[in-house]
């Protein structure tokens, strides 16, 4: 007993100043919800603002263009995950193809690159070469003799470019995950496949794929809580007037609203409305996963 | 190896002595700051100087030094328009110098942030319980601030130090507003910053030489704006017959000139027949206007791309020769019209302002509002809050008075802005109109003995600019000078009583801040949609429709209540 605790101490040593930092950084700031229920004046502090109980959700319920927000969100989120997902195991397949390393190693490199620039500057590029009237993509697009439509300025197009954008900038970042999955696939199984005459398809069907599985389900579970997140700096970036029916998001609404009008208790009920949803949707597919995959993430 | 590790111990070394002596700087400017507070107590003492004795009999030097010096903590926004002398920035300037050597005085700015994030900035600071000394606040801040008992009652403080040039504009200037307005429960709560009424009026700027290569006149109607459009677009592939701005309202390339020709006043409210104040978004004249912006859209008068397009990517096509007309503001000579010239001016691009042009035979008049733009105000709590008038009292000493300075403080020859640096900032509201006149007149008689400072720099301009063709003086030349927007434009509309002035200058009502963001986008994407011609036009009914049942109705009736008890 006493020589399992003098082992064991160092490790609490070490973990100690981790769960502190939650602690204080994490959970003692949830007091903070408190505000979603009252109507917060900052002077007076969260013990003297008025109590109003659940107006603020009420009346965020009330907006007129409530439902059209969710929906835009949800819209964005659910495409840019699914789309993500595929993106980024299609690259991290395909580049587990090639040979070289060197070429491999810079190709992956390259492709990762655009993770590290913030929407801020991403969102200047991207207004100048989707302008129809000028932009390069629409040139080449006259090359082929399509009629450019307006990426940014059209609320049908909209969506789409976000979309396409996000995949763009986050599809390179997003398959390191799965390049280190599929290295740790034991080699012996391809060897064995080889031998029962299984060509590259059949490789990537029945030993890369079940491979990756677990982490795929690990991915998909954990992206599950974003479903309300549709990434608020690239949506504010290139949000304007004309495409407000399709692009405007909870967290822009929340931004005008909690920011701009500075409504503080209203903005954070809408943040306690997100993290509820996505909290569970996270214990619901962690229970289907651990139901139909059979797998455990934690 | 141990080279390294030596160089290294004495890289460690400095940094401590360094990171040591910043810590012993800091305290000794803590002590200082302490006894500063003890020590004005005395020294602030009425000490009667005959050069104010005469205003009241408490009054003290408006311009009494502190000594020690203290220091006042506030924060400010810029912009892509604040420009410096080599070696100087906000923290060291004529101005930060003059208030130290003057005044005693060490203005320390704790944050600065582009104009666009300072509202939101500024929410957050008010949020966080951590004000700095003096901040300059929106209405609607200012209202918070007054609720939750968070700033400093400026009256005895006023009363005391405000010069007689400063309460001159309080109290007597545009009918004594800018002190009632900042006057709450009989006590003086903040210095009303603003501008003058018709600085808030929209002008039309024109390119002449694209007007003269169209064998156009001048415009005389609001028909000769969309003709002298429609041949911009035709006689220059890739421009735009007008400029827009994804924002619509407010700045560079907006439409509420256009509106104005159809007697309609976007986003003020104005006395409809029956005396009641009435919301000018949604009113008939309104659709109106919509429709003949969406038949310019149909024809290609207004770019395609507006939609995303801000004030900076508006100011580049301005730049780049895509556009030759658009509705604005008075000041537009300097920013963007200075850079355009700057590049363009020896392929021949000359720009002239016009008065917002009817769309009938009643004359139009160009909407504005009364301009509070908002509140210096003090933190509750702090020592010393004269300060604010003192610095202001010396602003304007300096700036617009008969011993300003205008080469120190206002524009240097290179149109630096030195007049953008103070940390309270006010002007007399119609000084800018005198200025006009008085500096054409002077231009025209070549007599410039009777101008002040700050009109005998732009008497250099404009005589540099006409004179001279020194492109660098058109910012002020084409504001102050003959032919520029003070004359041609604003002077008239002050002269010919022309002006719509919004009736409402309060802070937010209760809805209003509830309501007025969920408002404010349902107009705009309406108005947008209907200009790119996604809705007809009719679909204008159902949006006052709309905009009455969430919530308009309601401020509607709010404001009149507001109205009636002012």
């Amino acid at each position: 007993m006493k020589s399992s605790w003098r082992r064991e101490l160092p490790f609490h040593i070490m973990v100690w100043p981790g769960l502190l930092a939650v602690l204080i950084f994490s959970y003692v700031p949830m007091a903070g919800i408190v505000i979603a229920f009252e109507k917060f004046i900052p002077s007076k502090g969260i013990f003297q603002s008025p109590w109003i109980g659940f107006d603020n959700f009420r009346f965020l319920f009330e907006q007129p263009d409530f439902a059209q927000i969710i929906r835009n969100t949800v819209v964005i989120a659910v495409a840019k995950i699914v789309a993500g997902l595929v993106a980024s195991i299609g690259f991290a397949l395909l580049l587990n193809e090639l040979g070289k390393a060197f070429f491999k190693r810079t190709i992956q490199t390259l492709v990762y690159l655009p993770h590290f620039l913030s929407w801020i500057i991403l969102g200047g590029i991207l207004i100048d070469i989707l302008s129809p009237s000028e932009g390069i993509v629409s040139w080449a697009l006259g090359l082929i003799g399509i009629d450019a439509p307006f990426f940014l300025g059209s609320s049908s197009w909209f969506p789409f470019t976000l979309v396409v954008s996000d995949v763009w900038k986050e599809f390179g970042f997003g398959a390191i995950v799965y390049l280190a999955a599929l290295t740790s696939i034991d080699p012996t199984h391809y060897e064995a496949a080889v031998i029962d005459g299984a060509d590259r398809w059949r490789q990537t069907w029945h030993v890369t794929l079940p491979g990756i599985a677990p982490i795929v389900v690990l991915m998909v579970t954990l992206s599950l809580g974003n479903v309300l997140n549709a990434g608020f700096d690239q949506v504010f970036i290139l949000l304007s007037p004309t495409v407000m029916d399709t692009g405007d998001i909870i967290d822009t609404w929340v931004y005008r609203m909690g920011l701009v009008n500075a409504q503080y208790g209203l903005a954070t009920a809408v943040g306690l409305f997100k993290s509820v949803i996505s909290s569970i949707l996270i214990v619901a597919s962690f229970v289907l996963a651990s139901k139909f995959a059979n797998y455990r993430v934690f | 190896m141990t080279n390294v590790s030596a160089k290294k111990k004495m890289t460690t070394l400095a940094s401590l002595a360094f990171s040591i002596s910043l810590v012993f700087v800091s305290a000794c400017s803590g002590n200082n700051g302490n006894g500063g507070a003890s020590e004005a107590g005395p020294s602030a003492v009425p000490s009667a100087s005959p050069s104010a004795s005469s205003e009241a009999v408490q009054a003290a030097d408006p311009f009494e030094k502190y000594d020690p010096p203290i220091e006042v903590k506030t924060v400010r926004s810029t912009s892509a328009r604040f420009k410096f002398l080599d070696g100087e920035s906000l923290d060291n300037n004529a101005w930060s110098r003059a208030y130290e050597n003057e005044l005693g005085i060490k203005v320390k700015n704790v944050w600065t942030i582009d104009e666009a994030q300072y509202q939101n900035k500024m929410n957050v600071t008010i949020a966080s319980g951590d004000l700095p000394d003096l901040m300059f606040v929106s209405p609607t801040q200012f209202q918070q601030l007054l609720e939750s008992d968070q700033i400093e009652d400026l009256s005895a403080a006023y009363d005391k130090y405000a010069s007689p040039f400063l309460k001159r504009i309080m109290e007597q200037d545009a009918n004594g507003l800018m002190k009632k307005a900042a006057t709450v429960d009989g006590k003086l709560m903040g210095i009303t910053g603003f501008g003058s009424i018709e600085q808030g009026t929209a002008v039309i700027w024109l390119r002449t030489d694209w007007l003269k290569q169209a064998n156009l006149p001048e415009p005389t109607t609001f028909g000769d704006v969309l003709k002298i459009a429609e041949a911009f677009a035709q006689n220059h592939p890739g421009a735009y017959g007008i400029g827009l701005n994804k924002d619509l309202f407010g700045g560079l390339a907006t439409i509420e000139g256009i509106a104005n020709a159809y007697h309609a006043y976007p986003k003020i409210w104005v006395k409809d027949d029956s005396g009641k104040l009435v919301y000018g978004s949604v009113q008939p004249e309104m659709k109106q206007t919509l429709a003949t912006l969406q038949d310019m859209y149909k024809r290609g008068l207004i770019d395609k791309e507006f939609g995303v397009k801000d004030g900076n990517k508006i100011a580049e096509d301005i730049m780049n020769n895509k556009i030759g007309l658009l509705y604005g503001q008075f000041w537009h000579p300097l920013w963007p019209l200075q850079e355009a010239m700057n590049m363009n001016a020896a392929s021949g691009m000359q720009w002239k302002p016009y008065p917002v042009l009817s769309a009938d035979d009643r004359p139009a008049s160009p909407s504005t509002t009364i301009p509070v733009s908002g509140y210096y105000v003090v933190r509750k709590g702090f020592e010393h809050p004269e300060a604010v008038v003192k610095l202001a009292n010396l602003q304007l000493k300096n700036a617009w008075s008969e011993e300003a300075q205008a080469e120190i403080y206002n524009t240097d020859k290179d149109q630096t802005p030195f007049y953008l640096y103070p940390t309270v900032s006010m002007e007399p509201p119609s000084k800018n109109l005198e200025a006009g006149i008085a500096v054409t007149e002077a231009y025209r008689s070549k007599d410039f003995s009777k101008l002040n400072e700050e009109q005998k720099g732009y008497y250099d301009n404009v005589a540099a600019y006409l004179d001279n063709q020194d492109i660098k003086s058109f910012g002020n030349a084409l504001i102050f000078g003959p032919g520029g927007s003070e004359m041609e434009v604003l002077k008239k509309y002050v002269e010919g009583n022309l002006m719509k002035i919004g009736e409402f200058y309060g802070a937010p009502v209760p809805t209003q801040q509830m309501k007025q963001a969920t408002l404010d986008k349902l107009e705009l994407e309406t108005f947008t949609k209907i200009i790119v011609g996604e809705s007809s036009v009719d679909e204008f009914d159902s949006f006052v429709e709309k905009w009455n049942k969430l919530g308009g109705e309601q401020i509607t009736n709010e404001i009149n209540e507001w109205k009636a008890a002012h």
